[in-house]
């Protein structure tokens, strides 16, 4: 693989008060790269989600963004950076509507410094129309908006603004079948646009079809990384629970 | 469709006209069908000079609920502002300049204050500024010594702040309407505005998408100081002297209309221009009860039965 590293994080770690929710985490992420994170929850996914998408700082190690080291002090600075998050509850405000979610952080504006609320519009109808033909009226508050639609506007958001690296939190959790074969779907065509992927969930079932590379997060730390190709299911389920590897010559039964 | 003119109504603030507006046409026709007294110029103009007094502090209120928070520190904040103006002396140039300057920037520290205190140390904000309302009312008593304040000399352009009246309407209501144009600019059509909103409707998701919560929240309760104390520069401006005991209250009338115009409680949703109407319509009613020589006792009645109804219908509805 000469594929690009896009975010290299090492060496991890972040402590709320006396509890260590990350103990020194490695990880890559690289371009057209499908990396599923896995683990129960209380693991430290969401922690290590929160620091990567700029949401909290960590307590020591390193983020390094192509290469650079950087640091993020907010969400927008890891925009900046082309890391884009879908949160698991999306992270909408409801009362706006799917423009002003769709630019909430990065809004357009006139020359005389106004809201640009038609280019706005314009921009954000395109963006979900490319996601979903059938998506109209999209001048509505986002509460009033199927989970389908609402989960079109956080997706189009984060694909909208040169992303590098996507992180889906959960990605297919609140879904129907049909809206999680879309998901899928999209995944695999962002994969192909060079774009690397960070699949977070406790669900192994949900991922593991679409990752290139698992990685299974335990009590803060990295217990095991492998590729789809040499595992299945069972095996990461093993090791989610087990902490490690399942020897064959281990005896037990299951 | 995407409004330009900001007045007009927007998804924002819901799509339709806000019922309050058919209620203020009602109370018009009801009040001038009660009393021959009440579309007379010298009554209309009355009524104008009460709204305003309330409703520019129901204005920055306003705005500190749509981004989900309550302001009750108004009231006080409108009693220290008038007090300082007149402790300042407001004669000369200089003087009259420092006296609408200094209480303003005064309101707008308290704001900040408010601000820090919810949006930074995530305090409940109608504890905080009940406590807020506690301490400026003690810190102003504390100053003039419960006595009453009268200032060294009055210049007449300070008093015509209040007391002018060009094409016969006063001057306080020309205030009170280039606030409302550039408050409903602001919040219809600038980035803050648009963030306001978002951190009432959902301050996480806010944060998460890069909004400076913190930063706006902080400066919505700096705009209510702000205009509760240009009320209280306005009172001192009104009447010259005062007993800082009879300044106050004005945070509950104001919160009525802020409901009473459709403004949501947990924040999100409102429009200041709906404000002004509920502003005219508790201003009228409490008018017509004037006239028809109803005490303070049942107006006050009657705001309550207003404020309570106004929430209770807005629930029913779904929308506060």
């Amino acid at each position: 693989m000469s594929a690009q590293t896009f975010v290299r994080l090492t060496g991890i770690t972040k402590n709320f008060g006396g509890v260590h929710a990350l103990k020194g985490v490695d990880l890559d992420i690289s371009a057209s790269e499908v990396v599923a994170l896995v683990g129960h929850n209380g693991a430290g996914k969401s922690v290590l989600v929160q620091i990567l998408s700029g949401v909290f700082p960590p307590s020591s190690g390193e983020i390094r963004v192509m290469g650079e080291p950087v640091s993020f002090h907010s969400p927008n600075d890891a925009r900046h950076h082309g890391i884009e998050t879908i949160y698991q509850t999306l992270a909408l405000a409801d009362n706006l509507d799917a423009p002003s979610n769709f630019f909430l952080g990065r809004e357009l504006r006139t020359r005389f410094g106004f809201l640009d609320k038609r280019r706005m519009a314009e921009a954000a109808g395109k963006a979900l129309a490319d996601l979903n033909p059938s998506f109209t009226d999209i001048e509505r508050p986002v509460r009033q908006m199927s989970g389908g639609q609402r989960q079109a506007v956080a997706i189009a958001r984060a694909i909208h603004f040169d992303v590098r690296v996507l992180i889906m939190d959960e990605p297919t959790a609140a879904l129907g079948p049909h809206e999680t074969a879309q998901v899928s779907t999209l995944i695999r065509r962002l994969r192909e646009q060079g774009i690397g992927i960070l699949l977070v969930s406790h669900d192994v079932r949900s991922v593991i079809d679409l990752a290139d590379r698992i990685v299974v997060l335990k009590a803060g730390e990295i217990v095991g990384t492998m590729t789809a190709a040499e595992t299945d299911e069972d095996s990461v389920v093993d090791m989610i629970i087990r902490g490690r590897r399942r020897e064959p010559a281990d005896g037990s039964a299951p | 469709m995407n409004s330009i003119w900001p007045l007009a109504p927007g998804r924002l603030g819901g799509s339709r006209i806000s019922p309050i507006w058919l209620v203020l046409v009602a109370v018009i026709v009801a009040a001038a069908l009660v009393s021959d007294r009440f579309l007379t110029s010298y009554n209309i103009a009355s009524v104008l000079q009460q709204g305003v007094i309330t409703g520019i502090v129901a204005l920055g209120m306003t705005v500190v609920l749509i981004g989900g928070q309550l302001d009750l520190s108004t009231g006080a904040i409108v009693m220290m502002a008038a007090v300082m103006a007149l402790l300042i002396g407001p004669d000369g140039t200089l003087g009259i300049t420092l006296a609408v300057v200094l209480p303003i920037l005064a309101g707008a520290t308290v704001g900040v204050v408010n601000g820090l205190a919810v949006y930074r140390a995530g305090a409940n904000s109608i504890v905080t500024t009940i406590g807020m309302q506690f301490f400026l009312i003690g810190a102003v008593l504390a100053t003039v010594s419960g006595r009453h304040v009268r200032a060294t000399a009055i210049g007449d352009a300070f008093t015509a702040l209040a007391q002018a009246r060009p094409l016969g309407i006063p001057f306080p209501v020309f205030i009170f309407a280039a606030l409302v144009i550039v408050l409903a600019v602001v919040m219809s059509s600038t980035v803050f505005g648009r963030h306001v909103y978002a951190i009432g409707g959902d301050a996480d998701a806010s944060r998460r998408s890069g909004v400076n919560v913190v930063r706006t929240g902080i400066a919505t309760f700096a705009i209510s100081g702000a205009l509760a104390a240009t009320s209280g520069v306005i009172i001192a401006a009104l009447v010259g002297h005062l007993d800082p005991t009879g300044v106050g209250g004005y945070e509950f009338p104001a919160l009525t209309a802020v409901v009473l115009g459709g403004t949501r409680l947990t924040g999100g949703v409102g429009r200041p221009i709906d404000t002004v109407a509920a502003i005219l319509v508790i201003a009228i009613i409490t008018n017509v009860m004037t006239i028809l020589d109803y005490q303070y006792p049942i107006q006050l009645l009657v705001q309550g039965i207003v404020l309570t109804g106004a929430v209770a219908y807005y629930n029913w509805r779904g929308e506060a």
